[in-house]
């Protein structure tokens, strides 16, 4: 089983150039951060792609892990969205809509997922059920999809600074609902 | 307790949109800097950050071609196998995502160099070459394990009118980077490192940012981190 206190050592084993550490961060990691690349990308190849980088990236910079006050699964996935999202924004802008609906299931968690995610989880999804459900799906679309203002826009069919607006309400409301 | 709560539930808005990824550009771009300087800002997007990844849980692990591994273990295998924080675009916000720990060491001596090198015995025996990508700025480090100086050489850049550069060391088990001084007008200088800083020089990286005379007001950089290197061995 791998802990969050397994991951974090094998992060910091990373940063003093550790390769045996990094390749097992990547057995223990590799399938968790190319589903979360998939999911937000929607193809193999580029979400594959995408991975590698991300994987470099975590070569190159875990040393940068130690003080960004992350959790090392938070931390590993904040890297793989955004190197993920950027990618997505980047065949956006060149035109290449693949025109996306995300068709992957949601599964549960994988057991792996399950034994990483840490205890204090598992609220946000709570405050996200007292949502009205087209609202916490803007904010499941934006957080899993990649999807800007502009997607959400359309996907609900509203004006976009009705959409902003919606989605700070809905900020606002998570953030109370969570420091209750 | 705070006496203003409105630009505090603003940030916080902003910060969740950051970590949604719902920013534009320039928006984005505008809070990077804003991370650079804002330790309050930073537990804000890690705070979100942390609630936000648990979304995460519910995306199924996908397994990975099995030749995505071994290129990866190849472009690690490849020498130099370790080449940290050397690259441009550098964001003290990618650095700083979260909380900042206290930390208080002394800040280090920093004194005139003329233009004398020291002795053979003394030789330097780790080298960083901070630059930028332009070539504005670009400051040569050396230290010496013997006597515990850094030598600073400034061949190119000059901070801008009433600001000044500061050099900091990121070494292994500090949350904070922690100043060497600010730097001297003059382009040659000697950072007598202290005590407590010496074993972690070599490997650490050194920075340099830009900050109001004196140097940075707090714990860390205030200013922008111009570049970065790390001390290897010669």
């Amino acid at each position: 089983m791998t802990t969050p206190e397994d991951i974090e050592a094998l992060i910091l084993a990373t940063a003093s150039g550790d390769r045996g550490a990094f390749l097992s961060l990547y057995d223990a990691t590799g399938a968790k951060l190319f589903g979360i690349c998939l999911r937000v990308l929607n193809d193999r190849a580029e979400a594959e792609d995408v991975l590698q980088d991300v994987f470099l990236k975590v070569w190159r910079n875990a040393e940068r892990y130690k003080v960004n006050g992350f959790s090392p699964m938070t931390w590993l996935i904040t890297v793989a969205r955004n190197s993920a999202i950027d990618r997505l924004r980047a065949r956006k802008a060149r035109g290449e809509s693949l025109d996306v609906v995300a068709d992957l299931p949601d599964g549960g968690p994988s057991p792996e997922a399950a034994a990483i995610a840490g205890s204090e989880r598992a609220r946000l999804v709570g405050c996200l059920g007292e949502l009205k459900p087209d609202r916490a799906g803007a904010v499941r679309g934006a957080y899993l999809d990649g999807q800007t203002y502009q997607d959400l826009a359309k996907r609900y069919d509203v004006p976009l600074n009705t959409m902003r607006t919606w989605l700070r309400r809905s900020l606002q409301t998570l953030k109370e609902c969570l420091s209750r | 307790m705070t006496v203003n709560p409105t630009p505090d539930k603003d940030d916080d808005m902003l910060a969740a949109e950051y970590a949604l990824h719902l920013l534009s550009p320039a928006e984005r771009a505008a809070f990077d800097d804003r991370l650079d300087v804002d330790g309050a800002l930073r537990a804000r997007l890690a705070d979100w950050s942390e609630r936000f990844a648990e979304l995460a849980d519910d995306i199924a692990a996908v397994d990975v071609p099995v030749t995505l591994r071994a290129r990866l273990e190849k472009a690690v295998a490849a020498p130099p196998a370790f080449a940290p924080a050397r690259q441009s675009g550098f964001s003290l916000a990618r650095f700083f995502g979260g909380a900042v720990l206290a930390l208080s060491i002394g800040v280090a001596v920093v004194t005139l160099l003329p233009d004398v090198r020291l002795p053979g015995a003394l030789a330097p025996d780790f080298f960083a070459e901070l630059a930028t990508p332009e070539g504005t700025l670009l400051i040569a480090a050396a230290y010496s394990e013997a006597s515990g100086e850094l030598q600073i050489e400034r061949s190119a850049g000059t901070p801008p009118p009433g600001r000044v550069f500061e050099l900091w060391v990121i070494a292994e088990g500090n949350p904070v980077p922690v100043s060497l001084g600010v730097l001297p007008e003059a382009a040659n200088a000697v950072v007598q490192v202290p005590e407590a800083l010496r074993t972690v020089l070599p490997g650490a990286v050194l920075a340099i940012s830009d900050e109001p005379p004196g140097g940075s007001p707090m714990e860390g950089p205030s200013g922008t981190v111009l570049a970065t290197a790390a001390l290897t061995e010669a």
